[in-house]
């Protein structure tokens, strides 16, 4: 008896051919020498004097798994006890083997899997790494802003000591001039004029400092701001009477109310009418004017015939540190910080600061602020 | 009228005395806030000219203890300090000074508010 492929095959096709659906088949003689080409086993088997075979294929799906051969030196007839009995034992041979491989296959993707997680372990950690490291960097510049506040503050605060000795010995030989010839006096205004830039220049250094760390205050309460323009015109007027002269106050309102701090205001006023004074000549006016825009702001208006501002210059006037190239302008002193200083607090007040100007004619320096509403307050009230 | 000045800075001690001598007011000086008591017990001042960051005693504890007794509580204090935050104009006006002049002053300014403190005291008493 045998076993055939069923489908008309011959032996070695379907001993081959991995979708035979037939797990066993037996062989004799003739079938072995026959498939012999197709098979080293089979042509083994010939060799040495097999002349008969069963033989088990297991497959698992599409996959050759392994063959089981039982072999004979005489022509055998298998009965059918032995075939179910070869059968089974291949079934279970198949199971053991096909788990074995699934097990193996398993342990594989077992493996690669905790090789993933330590790698995204190390990620984690690396990860946790560089966030500590960016919050200690961010600590330490925390600490370094504020320390570098802190050093603004005392170094200003230490340069103020000798500074005031220094306004104040200027100020008494002034009321002194009398008995000092016209060389001493101006000498004397000399130091006077230096030692007050200097003090210019260190509040504007804190000032700056403080602005970029965070720490710029500003008090928000309403008043008039025509009362800070005038205060800063006639304090200047009083200090020389050739500035009584040059100020020229013109269409002026008599109130306005803003929200904000008259110091702080006061310091932009003085800054752009001082600017306006310096960088035009000593016979040549400057203009104040108030008035009320269309909507309802205040405009103050600086206005100086004097050097006039290039078109390459306006871009960068607000700038810090910023100071023209222009001979004629570089001449006079200035430190490049109040005009940056002077945007950034009307800024701070709701408001705008622009220029127009134009070279050799002059400029126009417009601070621009919103009206003080005490609808905000009856809001919250 | 008689004004006592403290300041640790001998050259800022020196300017004063002259701004306000040349203004004609008498001036005694201490040199730090531990001596300002006796000061005000044994020459009894009309104002106190005080500086603020002051080894040892500094001015803000001096001020205390200046509105805390009774000999000098109405006696007008002017700050004088190169401190300048508004904070500090504040906590001075809160701890009862009646001015405060920042350093770098003009003796102009310096004397304009002397004369303003010792005007409104006079009026008040």
């Amino acid at each position: 008896m045998g076993f055939s492929a069923g489908d008309g095959r011959s032996v070695s096709e379907a001993l081959s051919d991995p979708v035979t659906d037939l797990d066993l088949v037996v062989m004799n003689a003739d079938d072995l020498t026959a498939i012999s080409e197709h098979s080293y086993f089979a042509s083994t088997a010939a060799e040495s004097g097999i002349r008969s075979a069963l033989v088990s294929t297991l497959r698992d799906d599409e996959d050759l798994v392994a063959q089981i051969w039982i072999c004979a030196r005489t022509p055998a007839e298998y009965s059918e006890l032995e075939v179910e009995f070869i059968s089974h034992i291949s079934d279970h041979m198949k199971s053991a083997i096909v788990n074995a491989r699934n097990s193996e296959s398993l342990k594989q993707l077992q493996q690669y899997l905790v090789g993933q997680n330590e790698m995204l372990a190390q990620m984690q950690d690396g990860v946790e790494v560089t966030e500590g490291e960016l919050r200690v960097s961010h600590e330490q510049l925390t600490e370094l802003n504020d320390s570098k506040t802190q050093f603004m503050s005392e170094v200003a605060h230490e340069i103020k000591s000798p500074l005031a000795v220094m306004i104040g010995y200027a100020d008494l030989l002034r009321f002194d001039a009398v008995n000092l010839g016209p060389e001493q006096r101006e000498y004397a205004a000399s130091i006077e004029q230096s030692a007050r830039q200097l003090a210019v220049l260190i509040d504007d250094l804190s000032d700056l400092t403080n602005i970029e760390s965070g720490h710029f205050t500003t008090a928000k309460e309403p008043h008039n701001v025509v009362k800070v323009i005038d205060s800063v015109t006639e304090g200047l007027k009083v200090s020389d009477p050739n500035i009584e002269r040059r100020l020229l106050v013109s269409d002026a309102l008599f109130e306005f109310e803003v929200e904000g701090d008259p110091a702080r205001l006061s310091q932009v006023f003085t800054n752009l009418i001082t600017n306006a004074l310096k960088y035009s000549d000593d016979d040549q006016p400057v203009e104040i004017s108030t008035i009320r825009t269309d909507s309802e702001s205040i405009r103050i208006s600086v206005t100086d015939r004097g050097l006039g501002i290039s078109d390459e210059d306006i871009d960068r006037l607000f700038t810090p540190y910023f100071r023209s190239m222009n001979p004629e302008a570089k001449q006079r002193p200035g430190t490049g910080l109040g005009l940056f200083l002077s945007k950034s607090i009307v800024e701070q007040h709701g408001g705008s600061l622009t220029v127009s100007s134009e070279i050799g004619v002059g400029s126009t320096f417009m601070v621009e602020l919103p009206p003080y509403s005490s609808q905000s307050l009856a809001d919250v009230a | 009228m008689r004004i006592l000045v403290v300041d640790d800075v001998a050259d800022i001690q020196v300017l004063l005395v002259a701004v306000l001598q040349r203004a004609g007011f008498e001036v005694i000086e201490a040199a730090d806030g531990t001596t300002v008591e006796s000061w005000v017990r044994d020459s009894r001042p009309d104002l106190i000219i005080l500086d603020l960051m002051m080894p040892g005693m500094d001015g803000w504890d001096t001020l205390e203890l200046l509105k805390s007794n009774p000999e000098s509580i109405d006696i007008p204090v002017i700050i004088s300090s190169a401190l300048s935050e508004d904070e500090d104009f504040d906590k001075a006006r809160e701890m009862g000074a009646v001015d405060y002049v920042p350093k770098p002053w003009s003796a102009d300014d310096l004397i304009a508010r002397v004369n303003k403190a010792v005007e409104a005291s006079q009026q008040a008493a």
